[in-house]
This record gives C-alpha cells, sequence and structure tokens, in this order.
C-alpha cells in the first residue's frame, strides 16, 4: 500500500507520460503533414491533375485515296466503337457477361481481344468497332452496370469498291509492336498501340502522310470518370488526299478482264512513268482488315496457296518467255550481229548439242517477222552470235534483274535494288560453287535469247520493256503517286514530277526495226497479236509463252503499247498457266487498250471466254 | 446552479478551441458535401446538432462530478440498456447496426457509451483505490470496460471498441495500476491479436484489407489501398496555400469517399493547404493541453480521472483519424472530434467537454 505522498509523485510522473505522449504523437501528424504537403507536394499535386484530367485523342481521320481523275478509292467514315478497360472488365463478372451479350460475343472472344499490348495499365481497349446505332443504345442504357465501358465515335477506314485496286491500295491493320519500335527509332512519337496504320501498297508507302496529326479533347472527369467540363481541344490534322496515277475505268477493265485469272496486268503511261493500271490476282478486299479480323478469314487469306495477298504485278517473279525478244533483238542490232534485213530459215528446231524447239517450222523469216511471229530459231541463233554477256548486258539496260523503284513496297525489301534474275558467265560463277557448274556452256545462251531458263522478271518490268521499246529507250521510273493534296482545300501541296531514269544504249534505227517487229506482230501476216488490234490506232505487240519447272501448262504473256506514233500506254500481262499469250494474256491487254482509247466503256468489258490460240 | 466562484474556473479559450474547431468543420462539410445536392441541409444538421450539443454541454458543465458516484448504477445500467437496444431493435446501416430510431433523429449509442465508460471507470477506479496495484483490482476494471465492449464489437465496431480499450489504458495508467500489469496486458493482446488475425473466419479479409493497406497502399490501388492513396494525394496536392475552398479538385470530383465523415481532414488540408490543416493539428493539441492542465491541476482523483479518460479518448481519435487520412494509420472507421459530419459523435464529444469543464470547474477542494 503506497502512501499519499508515493501515490502522488506516481500520478504526477504518469501524467507527465501522458504529456509527453501526447506531444509525440501530434509530432509525428505535423511532420507527415509537412513531408506530405511540403516536402512532396508537387508530386503529389501533379498525381492530382493526372486523376482529375483526361486527354481524350481525338484520332485523326486519315487521308482520302483518290484516283487520277479524284474518284474515291479508299475514305473514311464515322463510326462508334466501343472501349474497355480490360482491369475494370476482368474484376466484374457481370460487367464481363453483359458487354458480351450485347456485343454478341462469347466470354472467351473478348478475353482474347482485351488481352492484346497496350500502352499503359487501365487503358482502354478497343473490344468492337462500326457498331450498330441499337448496339450503342444498348450499352447506353445499361451504363451503370458496364463499368470501363465507353462508346467513343472514331473514323473507319472505306474501300467503297471493295477488290477494285487492292493491291495497289493495300490495306491497313493495329499497329503491332515492331512497327511501333521502328516508328520510335525514327522519332515518330504520332503512334501509339491500337492505332491503325498502312500494312501494305500505298496504305503502308505513305503512312506518314496520310495519317495525319490526332487531335485531343482534354476533360476534367470525377472518380466515377464522368466528364465535368472541357479543358482544352485541340483539334486533329487530317491525313493529306493522296490523288493516284490510276485510272479506275482502265483499273476496272483490266480487273474484269483478268476475271478467273491467276496472274497480274500492268499499264503505265511510257512517256512519264505513271501506273495507270495494276492488276494482281487473286485479290481480296481490305474492307476485311478494318475490323477485327475473324481467325477464319484471315486463315482462308493466309492459307490460300494462290497467295492472294501478294501484287503479283511488281512482286511476282517469272520467265519472260517471248516477250523477252524484243530485248535480243535489240542487243543484236546493237552488238551487229544481225541488220534489219538478217534473213534465217527455221526448220522448226534449232541443233546446238542438242535440238532446241521452236514452236513451229517458220521457213523463211527475216528480222521482222521473227519478231512478229516469234520465232525462236532465229533469236537462238541472235544469241549464240552476240554471246550470253553482251544480251544480258542489254536485258539489263533495259531493267531486268533491277528493281524498277515504283512506290510500292512490296516490290523489294527496303535498300535491295535487285530484282529477278538475268543470267551471264558471272552471274553462274556466283550462283554455283563448283567450277564445272560454274562454266558457261554454248548451249546455254539459247534459252535466255528467247526469255527462257534462268531469267525471271516481274510484270512490271515487262511493262517497262515495252515502254522502253515504244520510247526508242527512254526510261521513266513507274509511279502509282501523282499529287499531295490538302485535306480540306483541295489545294494540291506537291505534284509528283516524273523522274527519267536512264537511256537504253541503242540507236533510234535500231528501235525502229524493233517497233516495227511488234506493230507487225499485231497486224502483219501471221502476227501472234491479231487480237489486240484497233483500227486507226497503230498498237505493236508481242506475245509470250513461258514454259516453267512445274511442267504444268505455260504462262500466257503479253505486251504492247500504242499508239505507235506517240504512246501512251504500255501494257504487260502475265497469267499464270494460261497457255498461250495470244489467247491467255492479249485479250486483257485488248480490254484495257479498248477503254483506253474510248472504244468501249468499263462496264461493258467482260470477263475473258476462251479464244483460239495463235502461236506462243 | 453553477456557484458563482466555479466560475472563475471556467476554462473559456478550452470552450472557445472547441466552438472554432466545430465551425471549421461546418465549413469543411459543406464544401465536402458540395454536388451531393443536399448540402445545406447537411450543415443544418450538423449545427442543429452542435446547438444540442452546446445546450448538453452547459447541462454537463453544471452537474458535480462528486455526484457521479451515486448517479454510476443507472449510468452504468443505461449503457448497457442502450447498447442492447441497438442490437435488438436498432438500425443497420453499410453492414453494422450502430444506430437507434428516435422518429427523424437516430443517435449512435456507442458514441455516448464511451462518456458512460469513462465516468463509470472513473468511479470504480477510485472505489478500489487502495487495491489499485493488485492484480485483481486490474482484471476488474478490465471486465468493467469488456461488458459494454462486447456489445459494441458485436455491432460490428472495432473503432469504437479500440477507442474504449485505449480509454482504459490511459485511466488505468494514470490511475496508477502496476506497469507490470499493463505490460502483460499488451502482451496478451498482441497475442490475441496474432492468433486472431490467422485464425479462419475472425476477420474478414476485406477487414484485414483495410488494417493493413495503409502499408503499402499503391498495392491495391483500386481496392483496399484506395482510400489512403487517394487521400495522401488531395493533402500533398493542397500543398502549402491550398487550392482554395470549394476547389479542392480531389474531394470536389468524388476522389475521396466518406470525404464529410471520416475523410474531412483530407478535403481541410487539399483546400486550405498547410497553412490551413497545421493550425489545425495545433487547436487540436492545444484543446488537449489545457485538458492535461485540468487532469492535473484537478486534486480530485475522480475528476482526474474522468479528466484523463476524455483526454485519451479525443487523442485516440485525433491520432488516428488523422494519421489515416495522413497514410500512417490504418483504416478504422474513427471519426475526427468536432469535425466530421455525425450527430451522435459531435454530441458525445461536447458532452465529454462539458464533463472536462465542469472537472476543471471544480479542480479545487472545497471545504466547507
Amino acid at each position: 500500500m503506497p502512501t499519499v505522498q508515493e501515490d502522488r509523485i506516481l500520478q504526477r510522473g504518469r501524467m507527465k507520460a501522458l504529456a509527453v505522449i501526447c506531444l509525440v504523437l501530434f509530432s509525428i501528424l505535423l511532420f507527415r503533414l509537412w513531408y506530405l504537403q511540403v516536402a512532396i507536394g508537387s508530386e503529389l499535386l501533379a498525381e492530382s491533375e493526372v486523376n482529375r484530367r483526361r486527354l481524350i485523342r481525338v484520332r485523326a481521320p486519315r487521308g482520302l485515296i483518290l484516283d487520277r481523275k479524284g474518284r474515291v478509292l479508299a475514305t473514311s467514315r464515322p463510326q462508334f466503337v466501343v472501349l474497355a478497360i480490360p482491369e475494370v472488365i476482368k474484376a466484374n463478372p457481370k460487367a464481363h457477361r453483359t458487354l458480351c451479350s450485347i456485343l454478341g460475343l462469347t466470354e472467351e472472344e473478348l478475353e482474347s481481344i482485351m488481352k492484346k499490348e497496350r500502352a499503359a495499365e487501365y487503358a482502354p481497349v478497343r473490344v468492337a468497332i462500326d457498331v450498330p446505332l441499337e448496339v450503342v443504345a444498348k450499352l447506353q442504357e445499361r451504363r451503370p452496370i458496364l463499368p470501363g465501358v465507353s462508346v467513343e465515335q472514331d473514323q473507319l477506314r472505306s474501300y467503297p469498291d471493295g477488290q477494285l485496286c487492292a493491291h495497289v491500295l493495300g490495306y491497313i491493320g493495329e499497329i503491332n509492336k515492331d512497327e511501333l519500335e521502328r516508328f520510335r527509332e525514327k522519332n515518330i512519337v504520332n503512334y501509339r498501340p491500337g492505332d491503325y496504320v498502312g500494312k501494305a501498297g500505298i496504305e503502308k508507302q505513305y503512312e506518314l502522310l496520310l495519317h495525319g496529326k490526332d487531335g485531343g479533347l482534354e476533360i476534367e472527369v470525377d472518380a466515377r470518370g464522368r466528364t465535368k467540363r472541357i479543358l482544352g481541344n485541340k483539334p486533329p490534322v487530317p491525313g493529306s488526299t493522296l490523288v493516284l496515277t490510276i485510272d479506275k475505268d482502265l483499273q476496272i477493265a483490266a480487273e474484269k478482264a483478268m476475271q478467273g485469272k491467276t496472274g497480274a496486268a500492268v499499264a503505265i503511261n511510257p512517256q512519264t512513268g505513271e501506273v495507270l493500271a495494276m492488276v494482281s490476282k487473286p485479290d481480296f478486299d481490305p474492307n476485311i482488315f478494318v475490323k477485327r479480323v475473324k481467325i477464319e478469314d484471315w486463315n482462308k487469306i493466309i492459307q490460300n496457296k494462290a497467295r492472294p495477298l501478294q501484287n503479283r504485278a511488281v512482286a511476282g517473279l517469272y520467265p519472260p518467255g517471248s516477250t523477252f525478244k524484243p530485248i535480243t533483238a535489240t542487243a543484236a542490232l546493237e552488238y551487229k550481229v544481225a541488220t534489219p534485213n538478217t534473213g534465217m530459215y527455221c526448220p522448226g528446231g534449232y541443233r546446238l548439242g542438242r535440238t532446241f524447239r521452236c514452236w513451229k517450222r517458220h521457213n523463211h523469216v527475216n528480222f521482222t517477222t521473227a519478231i512478229s511471229q516469234s520465232c525462236n530459231v532465229f533469236f537462238y541463233e541472235m544469241g549464240r552470235r552476240m554471246g550470253i554477256n553482251n544480251l544480258a548486258k542489254m536485258a539489263r539496260s533495259f531493267g531486268i534483274s533491277y528493281a524498277t523503284k515504283v512506290d510500292l513496297p512490296e516490290e523489294v525489301s527496303p535498300g535491295n535494288e535487285r530484282k529477278g534474275t538475268m543470267p551471264d558467265e558471272e552471274w553462274k560463277r556466283n550462283y554455283f560453287k563448283t567450277p564445272e557448274m560454274q562454266k558457261w556452256y554454248p548451249g546455254e545462251t539459247l534459252p535466255p535469247s528467247i526469255g527462257q531458263g534462268a531469267v525471271e522478271v516481274t510484270p512490271l518490268q515487262m511493262s517497262l520493256v515495252s515502254a522502253a521499246v515504244s520510247m526508242s529507250g527512254k526510261m521513266y521510273r513507274p509511279y502509282v503517286l501523282k499529287e499531295k493534296r490538302n485535306p480540306d482545300t483541295e489545294e494540291v501541296i506537291e505534284k509528283i514530277m516524273p523522274h527519267f531514269e536512264r537511256q537504253v544504249p541503242a540507236s533510234p534505227e535500231t528501235f525502229k526495226a524493233v517497233q516495227h517487229g511488234m506493230i507487225q506482230c499485231v497486224v502483219g501476216p501471221g502476227g501472234t497479236g491479231k487480237v489486240i488490234n484497233i483500227d486507226g490506232i497503230t498498237l505493236a505487240g508481242k506475245t509470250g509463252s513461258a514454259e516453267n519447272r512445274r511442267g504444268r501448262a505455260a504462262h500466257a504473256w503479253f505486251i504492247c503499247y500504242g499508239p505507235g506514233e506517240n504512246p501512251q500506254i504500255a501494257i504487260a500481262v502475265i497469267a499464270e498457266h494460261g497457255g498461250h499469250g495470244s489467247s491467255g494474256a492479249a485479250p486483257v491487254a485488248k480490254a484495257i487498250l479498248d477503254v483506253y482509247f474510248g472504244k468501249k466503256k468499263p462496264e461493258e468489258i467482260e470477263p475473258p471466254k476462251a479464244i483460239r490460240a495463235i502461236g506462243d | 446552479m453553477v456557484e458563482r466562484r466555479l466560475l472563475k474556473n471556467f476554462d473559456i479559450g478550452l470552450v472557445l478551441l472547441m466552438l472554432a474547431i466545430t465551425v471549421y468543420g461546418l465549413v469543411v462539410i459543406y464544401s465536402a458535401s458540395r454536388g451531393s445536392g443536399n448540402e445545406s441541409s447537411v450543415v443544418q444538421k450538423q449545427l442543429m446538432w452542435a446547438i444540442a450539443g452546446l445546450i448538453a454541454f452547459s447541462i454537463t458543465v453544471s452537474i458535480d462530478h462528486k455526484s457521479f458516484p451515486r448517479l454510476y448504477n443507472w449510468i452504468y445500467g443505461f449503457n448497457l440498456l442502450l447498447l442492447a437496444a441497438v442490437l435488438v431493435v436498432g438500425q443497420a446501416h453499410k453492414d453494422a447496426q450502430r444506430w437507434l430510431g428516435f422518429g427523424p433523429i437516430s443517435v449512435q449509442p456507442s458514441e455516448l457509451a464511451k462518456i458512460s465508460i469513462i465516468i463509470t471507470l472513473a468511479v470504480f477506479l477510485t472505489s478500489q483505490r487502495d487495491k489499485l496495484r493488485e492484480f485483481k483490482t486490474f482484471a476488474l476494471s478490465f471486465v468493467h470496460i469488456a461488458v459494454p465492449m462486447l456489445f459494441i464489437l458485436k455491432q460490428p465496431d472495432l473503432g469504437t471498441s479500440l477507442v474504449i480499450v485505449a480509454i482504459w489504458l490511459g485511466m488505468t495508467f494514470i490511475a496508477g495500476v502496476k506497469i507490470q500489469h499493463l505490460a502483460l496486458f499488451l502482451a496478451v493482446m498482441l497475442v490475441v491479436g496474432v492468433i486472431g488475425w490467422n485464425t479462419p473466419y475472425v476477420l474478414k479479409d476485406y477487414q484485414k484489407g483495410r488494417l493493413t493497406s495503409f502499408l503499402n497502399p499503391e498495392k491495391d490501388r483500386l481496392g483496399s489501398g484506395y482510400h489512403l492513396v487517394q487521400s495522401r494525394i488531395a493533402i500533398g496536392s493542397g500543398q502549402v496555400t491550398g487550392k482554395g475552398y470549394l476547389h479542392g479538385t480531389q474531394g470536389q470530383l468524388g476522389f475521396i469517399p466518406e470525404n464529410h465523415t471520416d475523410f474531412i481532414f483530407t478535403v481541410a488540408a487539399e483546400e486550405f493547404g498547410f497553412m490551413g490543416a497545421a493550425p489545425l493539428i495545433l487547436m487540436y493539441l492545444m484543446l488537449l493541453w489545457k485538458g492535461l492542465l485540468i487532469m492535473s491541476e484537478t486534486e480530485d482523483f475522480t475528476g482526474r480521472l474522468i479528466a484523463a479518460g476524455i483526454i485519451c479518448m479525443f487523442l485516440f481519435h485525433i491520432f488516428v483519424n488523422i494519421g489515416m487520412t495522413l497514410g500512417i494509420m490504418p483504416i478504422t472507421g474513427v471519426p475526427l472530434p468536432l469535425m466530421s459530419y455525425g450527430g451522435s459523435s459531435l454530441l458525445a464529444n461536447m458532452i465529454a467537454m462539458g464533463v472536462l469543464v465542469g472537472v476543471g470547474m471544480r479542480r479545487h477542494k472545497i471545504n466547507f
């Protein structure tokens, strides 16, 4: 039992202790308050700004793509997209189910859509695109049970003519990690995950022009993400309007005429290099890539052995067959192994070690009829006389084995200047390893002389060969982009000028003789290109039937140009395994020419039907 | 009623502090409840309770604490009755049954229970003054608080239960129980706590989350850590001068839930900054300091213990509440005295102030 005195001392001590505890606790509070507000206040202020400010990106409408006469090839139209924040949806099974049922997705589908890579946590993902109005209304109705879901207006790429011109236009798709990285490396910061970018064709080639600059809407939101007021608005800058060199009429004609075939057709303007029409078959509808591609659709395209995505006009490599003969002819005159009057007897074959066949016994042929009637024997002899190296040299000066530098990304990978093959002794030395394999045998010169053997060209290259002949050797770089226009004012910002690429080193007389042969091919007796003849217009052509390794029907080739005195159009057509050039390919060129020279309207062009073949 | 000579010991400063904090509270409540559409009715209600509280204050001030021993059984019994009534006919709100309805108003008996417990515990400890250092007395004093506390835990109201424990610890400490006994109690609490924590079904997961999230609120920013993260941002973003009255973005845009009740300090700190929030904390300190003075100057043992109980109650509330908003204390749902919106709490705190000031008035032994 403590004394009163002891008790008093004890209590004093304990009361002091309580006062000390009090002071200590309040000091902690004050210190902590000071730390938050004074020491790190500015950081937390920034966090509070992040909380309340939302930057809504307003996507720039993608630039229009027009044909040379201003007709729409690709446009953008407004649409509704549904966005969802995966973290919020995943934490809320009811919202997950509701969203699935409204959008008509299975839960697994939604799950896989939301798994995509994103810029940041809690960044919304597009879960549905081009949503009809009634679905938007349903979503709005059920807003309270759909946290983390929002509907926004966006621009949807649209190709109103479906597959028309698909390979030139290309297609767009959501940007992937590699593309994003590549843009970042180039210091292009306008791209975010979820953005659309061109994946092929013009869409890819001129992505930066078409993309435009996104705008932004800065809004103040409350804790539930509801907009309270608009803090700032920066309108988007739409992408440039691109006018192409393509003529939609010719394009339609060419596509109709190519219907059902596998192959390509290219029409260019020899005086400028403008690509007037470019078809590759089979094709695809670029619209399907705009929406989320369904796995089935994607597999249908990817697993299709005919490879519909490939632009055969610039990427497809084929032996040119007899369409190569104008090159051999030019070289023969230039290297003086023949004159325009050189004659020869064709017994239907040529012996050099073994017998190299001609497609018929021509009997007497001369320089002109050898071209117009496509005599192999004559050109075997020319090749043998000048030798492979001279032939290859001339072919290369026509652009064979070089990229045309056309503004389409499918021709070659960046930095690559070669496309296709023109064999010669050096090529063989580099191509083979053992000395006896590297040796060039005289007989090996014969197939390349008629565009066979290891020679490989693209249809675009052959259209340039045709153009070069028509222009007496002046070659222009082919191009597809004609003009860049301001999207608002339609004012031309930049006009692409023709680019003179090179002069084929041959005299005007030489070209005159070759041109004569090609004209005779259309109008001369026994000419293999008769089918394209249009009265009153001088047209020049050359057929080809390229043997190919698979042992199937030959590839049907046709090249042509016209009018002879003042060439406006040069065409190359290939139909894979289409048989003879005269029946498999020339009708396509004819269709294009008919429309070009106003003989037919594009809608009058009919899909191909069988016609009788003349020669190879 | 109140003798004139007692008035010279009436602590007018304490009353002014109390009023100042209450008015500060009304001002911030208006801001915090803005946008709800009924901000004026919220402020009006709180004002009515403040007036009621002042009336209750004047009544309790005039009661001589020396009459408490006589009222002991009545107070203790009435308290239990109210708490029992809550469990039987109480109104539930957000999973907890804490309110008794009387027509349009509802009161929270657990708020008043704290005062009842302080008074009765003081009387009990005074009656056992000779045997305070015995363990039996110490244990009995715990039983004294444990009975009403069990009722409160049943509601459930963990925060108030902890306040009662804090009051009991403070009062027995000042009364002079053995430190070893207190240490033993704390050790036992620790063991019970650890066992309870790890025994399934004692605490629900969300309760555990709330209690631990302050250690690492970023771990679950949108879940259990949300309040703490947002409160921290709000307070810090107020910086030195604040964002201005009614201009706190965090509070006004709804990032701070419960902003007019548990997180009222957050709103004040966001809008008035360090220059407005630090003085508020200092006012609370002065209030407690005046209480401490009353406690030490009161020669009467019961009066001293009552003062100690009230100080501990306030100290616990203030530190746990503001500490929570600052992110250094777990979320326990303890309101900030005199500031937080809530009639029962305001009423009870003003009654407590009345008792405290009353004790201060009668600090000197009066010899007849």
